[in-house]
């Protein structure tokens, strides 16, 4: 049995979130109706200013209804043109820790996975300019050359979707890496040996504390890699954290 | 001639008895680097001539390997555009571009700090530090309250900017202001608040990028580090995480070694 990293993508390894670059671009070429440039930056802008009980959550919700009220309006061709443009301007956009994981567990032999909230297609191009393995996203159904509306998506339960990818390619979860930033991520984490908590929201870090998971956070270019020790997080020193596993 | 500095009433609300903070703006208060969004908008408006290739292809290296030396590269070329586009234009001009670059960015703030702002603003002088120019500075530490501000001066001729500019060490100037009550803390994020955090209580390392960290080393002195919904102070290697919305004084308490 192989063993594993699975690895969220965007807020993870990708420092903004692809899908929301998509979404935003698309709405500022017209291409989501007359009024959604003006929604989403005044949703964008309660977050920024944060406004009472306006989280970026809220500005997730808003940006994905106004993505979802329109889909099936836009044409796929200018939906892959838009996420070409995105993925060049962002796919070198990484955080260093998360990338450099990445490419250790892969040269020691580890199946990288990919599992994500953003379209499948951005998924599916930003795996691959990092040689994953296998990755999941979120399908938006094509039909006759347009969109149907219809979804999938599998980061509403990312454990079985992890499940799926360990079945399909026979893994272990035993020895292997999980990495993600949100709440959505705790239940792949929990699978596995070596979960880490990574510039994780506050959500996460209460699940990470609780269940003593490792924390790392990169600001700048500094990495900060919290371990707990007996009953509390310390900070582990540049040569403690050469061996984070 | 002029010094700009001259033309402002700075630390006029200076009160002598109380303590004071001081805190760098950039990346300190500001998740971004106000010079670099004020240069931006003024080439968009036609007032500077367009970001020459080499400023945007560093930016873009930056962003691609996000080392220090990329970033402190592509802001040397970003700053040497800035003074070599100065001379000559008039003040109130780019002063109006600061309130409207300020209008427009201002809400782009680290909680964390802009809480600890609050927190001390009844009880200390609140001092905002940094290398940037003070006619841009201005609409940003009036904007957080803070009672006396220090940058970078350029001299004025004639309603107009001359080519002379006047950088600062942030302690020295600090020095010429202060009156004879501690400094209790400095918030910063650079190499260049070094010798504010040496004349400090409690100096902060907000954010550190990794130079800062390596040249405070031997201080031992608390990190506190912000991200999404979070802060996270260290002191001593000892962790505390803290959840938006932040129980400031609870925070504060941890940054004097009091909680």
């Amino acid at each position: 049995m192989t063993k594993f990293a699975v690895f969220d993508l965007d807020g993870t390894l990708i420092r903004w979130q692809l899908y929301h670059a998509v979404v935003d671009r698309l709405a500022k070429e017209g291409h989501l109706g007359p009024d959604a440039r003006e929604v989403l930056h005044a949703a964008r802008m309660r977050w920024k200013r944060r406004e009472a009980g306006y989280s970026f959550r809220d500005y997730e919700i808003a940006l994905i209804k106004t993505y979802e009220e329109s889909v099936a309006t836009v044409s796929p061709a200018v939906f892959d043109e838009v996420m070409t443009s995105v993925i060049d301007e962002y796919k070198d956009q990484v955080y260093t820790y998360t990338r450099d994981l990445a490419i250790r567990l892969k040269s020691e032999g580890y199946t990288l996975l990919a599992i994500s909230g953003s379209h499948e297609e951005l998924v599916a191009a930003i795996a691959q300019h990092y040689d994953f393995d296998d990755w999941i996203g979120t399908r938006y159904k094509r039909k006759s050359g347009t969109f149907t509306g219809e979804k999938y998506v599998a980061s509403h339960d990312k454990e079985a979707a992890l499940r799926s990818l360990i079945t399909k390619h026979k893994l272990a979860t035993h020895e292997s890496y999980a990495i993600g930033d949100s709440k959505s991520d705790a239940p792949m984490l929990e699978m596995v040996d070596h979960p880490i908590a990574f510039n994780p929201d506050k959500a996460l870090y209460d699940i990470a504390l609780r269940n003593g998971w490792d924390i790392v956070v990169e600001r700048k270019n500094v990495v900060y890699t919290l371990r707990k020790q007996k009953s509390t997080y310390t900070l582990l020193d540049d040569t403690e954290t050469k061996d984070v596993s | 001639m002029l010094c700009y500095s001259e033309t402002m009433l700075i630390g006029e609300g200076v009160d002598k008895v109380k303590p004071d903070a001081s805190f760098d703006l950039d990346g300190t208060v500001f998740k971004f680097t106000v010079l670099e969004q004020y240069t931006h908008w003024l080439c968009e408006q036609g007032i500077f001539r367009p970001l020459p290739d080499a400023v945007l292809d560093a930016k873009a290296e930056w962003k691609a390997d996000n080392t220090e030396a990329n970033y402190t590269s592509h802001l040397n070329l970003l700053v040497g555009f800035f003074v070599d586009q100065i001379p000559g234009k008039d003040v109130s001009t780019l002063e109006v571009a600061a309130e409207i670059v300020a209008n427009q960015e201002r809400h782009r703030r680290w909680n964390v700090t802009t809480g600890i702002i609050s927190h001390l603003r009844d009880s200390h002088n609140l001092f905002a530090i940094s290398l940037m120019p003070e006619w841009l500075m201005a609409p940003f530490a009036r904007d957080l309250g803070f009672t006396a501000m220090i940058g970078s001066t350029y001299v004025v001729q004639d309603g107009r900017f001359t080519d002379e500019a006047h950088t600062i060490d942030k302690a020295l100037a600090y020095a010429e202001h202060e009156h004879g009550t501690s400094l209790v803390l400095h918030m910063g994020d650079t190499v260049g608040d070094g010798s504010l955090f040496d004349i400090s209580e409690h100096p902060v390392l907000f954010n550190p990028s990794r130079t800062l960290l390596e040249s405070r080393a031997e201080h031992n002195e608390v990190v506190v580090m912000s991200h999404k919904d979070t802060a996270t102070v260290i002191r001593d290697g000892d962790v505390r995480i803290f959840g938006a919305p932040f129980d400031i004084a609870d925070l504060w308490a941890n940054i004097r070694g009091e909680a």
